[in-house]
């Protein structure tokens, strides 16, 4: 949705780069098969976090191949997809589809491209019932309390956590589903905070909501978001991952500063 | 209780990376998938589970032993917290009452729930701190931090209190500890992202 979780490919080594996109493009086919073009539309990097996470956590099985897309029509590249895949492609539609809804609110637009995906979501309501009420629910609440001009942004930012916390849980009995809610939570938190930080310009320009006031400074953001991020990681380094923990903690404690720094530079 | 480290079949000084790689291989042989339905195997997961609460908990808390008997000595509530409320309630509203079992069986967003159900007449600083204990393990740290200070407030001279709170601000120092070993990032915007502009250019075109 945000596209804001991602490797920071210079503190990657030459094989966990190539994993790493063999997974994005594991989500990227996976969302062809299950949902066709608009499928692939939804795809963002947030999600291949969960997917390898997922995988990792549960060791899934892992189906390879080698394919042409339309981004690389003429040159085959790997791909890699688990069954945490197809949860994170269908959480990812979920996503998609109510940040559609979000533009029709906020701006008016994308309502004909949300259309296309009601029939998809309200079969994946009836699959993840917890997770489908938690992203429209949260979502709703998200949207009142922007029309309210609500001006507290950690609270505004836990509403985003509670949704991705849930999204973060397959299922409520497994051994690890607090930590994995927690990891969701703080991670959701961190998008949610940076989004915002990044628009915040543009989105004062144009007279539209922003949580962060203008008078919030790089210093106060950052002590923000290094509280969100090190809600999330405490709950990470808890889980018994081994296979792709060093891809998922540079995505942790590197990747998802890169649009920060870039913002830094920018200013 | 057996030594945690020998039911994983470790030597007591691994690694937490080689006691997850440990926990993920045991786990792994005791699935129901591979084991059916097996009870002796059930069993013998939980022991793994609770051998590998032990461990880590041991290691990220260090000023509080979880403390129990027998079976499921490391309680659930001891795993992330290090932290098991009593069990001698007193005279609790009912509400605090549920919260603290919610929160010994780490359900944290039910015992937050129970919590909001205590009137503001009513919040000790008992409440604070079980409240900033329920925020901070479902990822609430910043409200977690808030009523943590409430109950340190209310209480100056509990110590669990203020041991609760120094957990909390040790959390970001460990997390900035890690960051250390990375190149600070975004000297140029990482061409992975490349292909997710090029696939939204691509598919706007077609909708």
């Amino acid at each position: 949705m945000f596209g804001f979780v991602v490797l920071s490919k210079e503190n990657a080594s030459e094989e966990e780069r190539s994993i790493y996109k063999s997974h994005y493009c594991g989500l990227c086919h996976v969302l062809g098969e299950r949902y066709g073009k608009k499928g692939m539309m939804a795809l963002s990097y947030d999600m291949v976090f969960l997917e390898m996470l997922l995988s990792d956590l549960y060791d899934e099985e892992k189906t390879t191949g080698t394919e042409t897309c339309h981004i690389h029509p003429f040159k085959g590249h790997a791909y890699t997809y688990t069954k945490a895949s197809e949860y994170a492609a269908d959480m990812q539609m979920l996503l998609y589809y109510y940040s559609l809804l979000d533009n029709v609110h906020d701006e008016g637009r994308d309502k004909k491209k949300a259309e296309n995906y009601k029939e998809n979501v309200k079969a994946l309501m009836l699959k993840y019932p917890r997770q489908a009420e938690a992203i429209k629910k949260g979502l709703e609440e998200i949207e009142r309390k922007e029309d309210e001009n609500e001006r507290d942004a950690s609270l505004m930012s836990l509403l985003f956590g509670r949704i991705l916390g849930e999204i973060f849980v397959i299922s409520d009995d497994d051994f690890f589903s607090s930590e994995l809610r927690t990891l969701g939570c703080g991670l959701g938190r961190f998008i949610y905070l940076i989004d915002a930080w990044t628009d915040k310009k543009k989105d004062h320009k144009k007279g539209l909501y922003n949580p962060l006031d203008a008078k919030i400074d790089e210093k106060q953001i950052k002590a923000m978001l290094l509280d969100a991020a090190s809600a999330a990681s405490d709950a990470f380094e808890r889980l018994p991952l081994d296979e792709y923990i060093s891809i998922l903690r540079n995505i942790l404690y590197s990747g998802i500063w890169i649009r920060f720094k870039a913002e830094e530079k920018n200013e | 209780m057996n030594d945690p480290y020998v039911v994983l079949g470790l030597s007591p000084n691994a690694t937490e990376d080689e006691v997850k790689k440990a926990y993920k291989k045991l786990a792994k042989q005791y699935h129901p998938d591979v084991t059916g339905n097996d009870p002796a195997a059930a069993k013998k997961m939980q022991e793994v589970n609770a051998a590998y609460d032990a461990i880590i908990n041991k290691k990220t808390d260090y000023y509080q032993q979880s403390s129990g008997s027998g079976y499921g000595g490391y309680g659930y509530g001891g795993y992330s917290s290090g932290y098991r409320e009593e069990s001698d309630f007193g005279d609790y509203p009912n509400e605090m009452k549920a919260a603290i079992n919610y929160i010994n069986a780490r359900r944290y967003m039910e015992a937050l729930n129970a919590l909001s159900m205590v009137p503001f007449d009513k919040r000790t600083g008992r409440w604070y701190y079980l409240s900033a204990v329920a925020k901070s393990y479902s990822g609430d740290t910043e409200g977690a931090r808030e009523d943590i200070n409430t109950a340190i407030f209310k209480e100056p001279g509990n110590f669990s209190y203020q041991a609760f709170r120094e957990r909390l601000n040790n959390t970001r120092s460990t997390y900035q500890y890690y960051q250390r070993t990375y190149t600070p990032a975004g000297n140029t915007f990482t061409s992975c992202c490349l292909p997710t502009i090029l696939l939204n250019l691509f598919c706007n075109c077609c909708f």
